[in-house]
C-alpha cells in the first residue's frame, strides 16, 4: 500500500479527526451507552426498564459509527487505488475503533474528573464502568462492522435483533445469577450478541456479582469473530465485485 | 503522440478487449450484460463509449476498472488484468455517481488520494498537481464535501482520479450534471491527460460531446458493440454519426427520448 512509505499528507490523527467529525452521532451514541449500563446494575425495576430503553437509543448511534463507506459507493474512491480490499477494511475500521474507544476513555476520564471534583467516591459504579461501556462499544462496533461486509443495508437491523434476542433469552439468568441453563440456550449464548456477559461483567463491576475471566473473554472473542467475519464480507464482495456499488 | 511498445500500426494498444461477456447476479441466476464486445483503445488517445442507457457502458467500465470480474473473454490493460491491485496506481476511474465523504474536505481527500497512490518525495509534487487540475481554488476544496455543489464534488473526484498522472483515464458520464465553464474545464484537462500520453475513455450518451473530443468512437447498443469509428476531432458532426450508427432508430440513443 502506497500510504505505508514516507511521510503521509493525511496523517492517522488527521484521519482520527475526520473519523470524529463524520461520526458524531455513533460517538454520542458510544457516551449514551454508559447511562445504560450505570442504571442496569441498579436492583430499582424502574431503573432497569429505563436503562434498557436508554440503550436502545444508544445502540442504533453506536451502529452509525461503524464504516459503511467500505462497502458503498464511497469505497470506489479508495479501491481504485493500488490498496488491497480486506486490509484496508480492516485498517479503517481499526482507525475507527480508535476514535470510538478514545471517546469513551475520554468522556469517562473528564467524568471521572468532574465525580471527583463533586466530591464522589472513586468506587463509584458509574465511573468503574467506563471499561465495561468501552468493551461494549467494541463488540458492537465490531459486530456493526462484519453484518455491514454482508449486508449493508440491513447490517443494523440485524445487530439490533441479535442485541435484543440477546436480552430477551437471557434475561432469566441475568434475573437469577445462580441460574444455569444448558441444552439450545447455550449455543444461543456464543451464537447471538453477548448481552448476557456484558451485563453481568457490569453488575459485578458494581460489587454485585462475581468476576470472572470468561465475561470478559468471551465478548473480546465474539468480538474478534465479527471482525473475521468482516473481513471475509469485503474478500468476498470483492471478488464478486460488488464494491461501491451498493 | 507518445508511442511505446505497439501493434501493427506503430501505435501502442493500452486497452484490449477480446470477446468480453459481463453479468450480474439477479436471484438464482446471472444476467448477461456485455456480449463478446472487443475493442482497443490506444495510448495518447481519447475513445468514447457512445450508447443509450443500458447499453452496457458503466459495466464495460467496471470490468476495465478491475471492480466486476469478466465472465468471459479476456480484457487486458498494458497486458496485465485490470483485477490486479497493483495495476489500479496506472488507472483514475470517474463513475457515474460518485459519491465521497461528507466531513472531509476537497483538500483531505486528494492528500488522502496521494498517500494511497504515490511513494515517497513525490507525492506531494502529486497532490499539488491533483489539485491544480481540479481547477478549484482553495476556499471551495477547504469547504467539506457536505457543502460543495455536485459539479464541485465530481471535480474532487476527478481530480483523486488524476492523482499520480494515471495512464489509463475511465470516465464515466463526466459530463453530466456540469455547468458550461466547468465543461470546457474537464474538456481541457481530458486533452491534456491525452497529450501526455494518458489514454482516456470517456463513457457518454451525448454523441456532440463524443465527436467534439474523441479520437475514436467505440458504440455500444444492447451490450453489444454496434460499431467503432475513427474521428478526427471536430470533422465529423454528431447528426451524421447518429444517422449513420443507428439509422432511423436515433432515438434509440436518446434512451428512448424522441
Amino acid at each position: 500500500m502506497a500510504g505505508g512509505r514516507g511521510s503521509t499528507l493525511i496523517p492517522l490523527h488527521r484521519r482520527i479527526a475526520l473519523l470524529l467529525r463524520s461520526r458524531t452521532r455513533g460517538l454520542g451514541g458510544v457516551i449514551l451507552l454508559m447511562g445504560p449500563l450505570a442504571l442496569t446494575v441498579q436492583r430499582d425495576f424502574i431503573l432497569w426498564v429505563g436503562g434498557i430503553v436508554v440503550a436502545f437509543v444508544a445502540i442504533p448511534l453506536v451502529l452509525a459509527a461503524s464504516p459503511r463507506e467500505l462497502t458503498g459507493r464511497t469505497a470506489a474512491l479508495w479501491f481504485q487505488k493500488p490498496v488491497r480490499e480486506v486490509p484496508f477494511a480492516l485498517v479503517a475500521f481499526a482507525e475507527t475503533l480508535l476514535a470510538t474507544v478514545g471517546v469513551a476513555v475520554l468522556f469517562g476520564v473528564a467524568c471521572v474528573l468532574v465525580g471527583l471534583e463533586l466530591g464522589w467516591e472513586p468506587e463509584r459504579p458509574p465511573l468503574r464502568l467506563l471499561p465495561v461501556g468501552v468493551l461494549a462499544s467494541f463488540v458492537i462496533a465490531s459486530a456493526a462492522f462484519g453484518a455491514a461486509a454482508w449486508f449493508p443495508r440491513g447490517s443494523r437491523i440485524l445487530v439490533l435483533a441479535l442485541i435484543g434476542l440477546g436480552l430477551f433469552l437471557f434475561e432469566p439468568e441475568l434475573s437469577d445469577p445462580e441460574l444455569v441453563r444448558g441444552g439450545p440456550i447455550v449455543l444461543a449464548r456464543l451464537v447471538l450478541f453477548p448481552t448476557l456477559d456484558l451485563l453481568r461483567l457490569g453488575v459485578g463491576v458494581a460489587g454485585d456479582f462475581p468476576l470472572r475471566p470468561h465475561l470478559v473473554v468471551a465478548p473480546v472473542l465474539y468480538a474478534l469473530a465479527w471482525i473475521g467475519v468482516g473481513g471475509l464480507g469485503v474478500w468476498r464482495s470483492a471478488a464478486k465485485g460488488r464494491i461501491g456499488f451498493d | 503522440m507518445p508511442v511505446s511498445a505497439g501493434d501493427s500500426d506503430g501505435i501502442s494498444v493500452r486497452v484490449s478487449v477480446r470477446e468480453l461477456t459481463a453479468s450480474y447476479p439477479r436471484f438464482f441466476r446471472r444476467e448477461l450484460v456485455l456480449h463478446d464486445v472487443s475493442f482497443t483503445a490506444r495510448a495518447g488517445e481519447i475513445t468514447a463509449v457512445v450508447g443509450p442507457n443500458g447499453a452496457g457502458k458503466t459495466t464495460l467500465f467496471r470490468v476495465l476498472t478491475g471492480f466486476l470480474p469478466p465472465a468471459g473473454g479476456h480484457c487486458t490493460v498494458e497486458g496485465m488484468a485490470p483485477r490486479d491491485y497493483r495495476r489500479r496506481r496506472g488507472i483514475g476511474w470517474l463513475p457515474e455517481n460518485p459519491e465521497l465523504p461528507k466531513a472531509w474536505t476537497g483538500r483531505d481527500l486528494l492528500g488522502r488520494a496521494a498517500d494511497l497512490t504515490v511513494e515517497g518525495k513525490v507525492r506531494r509534487k502529486a497532490f499539488l498537481q491533483a489539485v491544480e487540475r481540479t481547477g478549484l481554488e482553495e476556499r471551495t476544496l477547504a469547504k467539506t464535501v457536505r457543502k460543495c455543489s455536485h459539479g464541485t464534488r465530481r471535480r474532487i473526484w476527478f481530480g483523486c482520479a488524476l492523482v499520480g498522472d494515471p495512464r489509463l483515464l475511465v470516465l464515466d458520464e463526466p459530463f453530466q450534471g456540469l455547468d458550461p465553464p466547468s465543461r470546457r474545464s474537464l474538456r481541457r484537462e481530458m486533452r491534456a491527460s491525452r497529450e501526455r500520453g494518458a489514454t482516456v475513455l470517456v463513457a457518454t450518451h451525448e454523441l456532440e460531446e463524443a465527436t467534439r473530443l474523441a479520437d475514436r468512437i467505440v458504440m455500444l447498443r444492447d451490450g453489444r458493440i454496434a460499431a467503432v469509428r475513427e474521428l478526427e476531432e471536430g470533422k465529423v458532426r454528431a447528426g451524421e454519426l447518429e444517422e449513420e450508427f443507428f439509422g432511423g432508430d436515433a432515438a434509440a440513443l436518446r434512451g428512448g427520448d424522441s
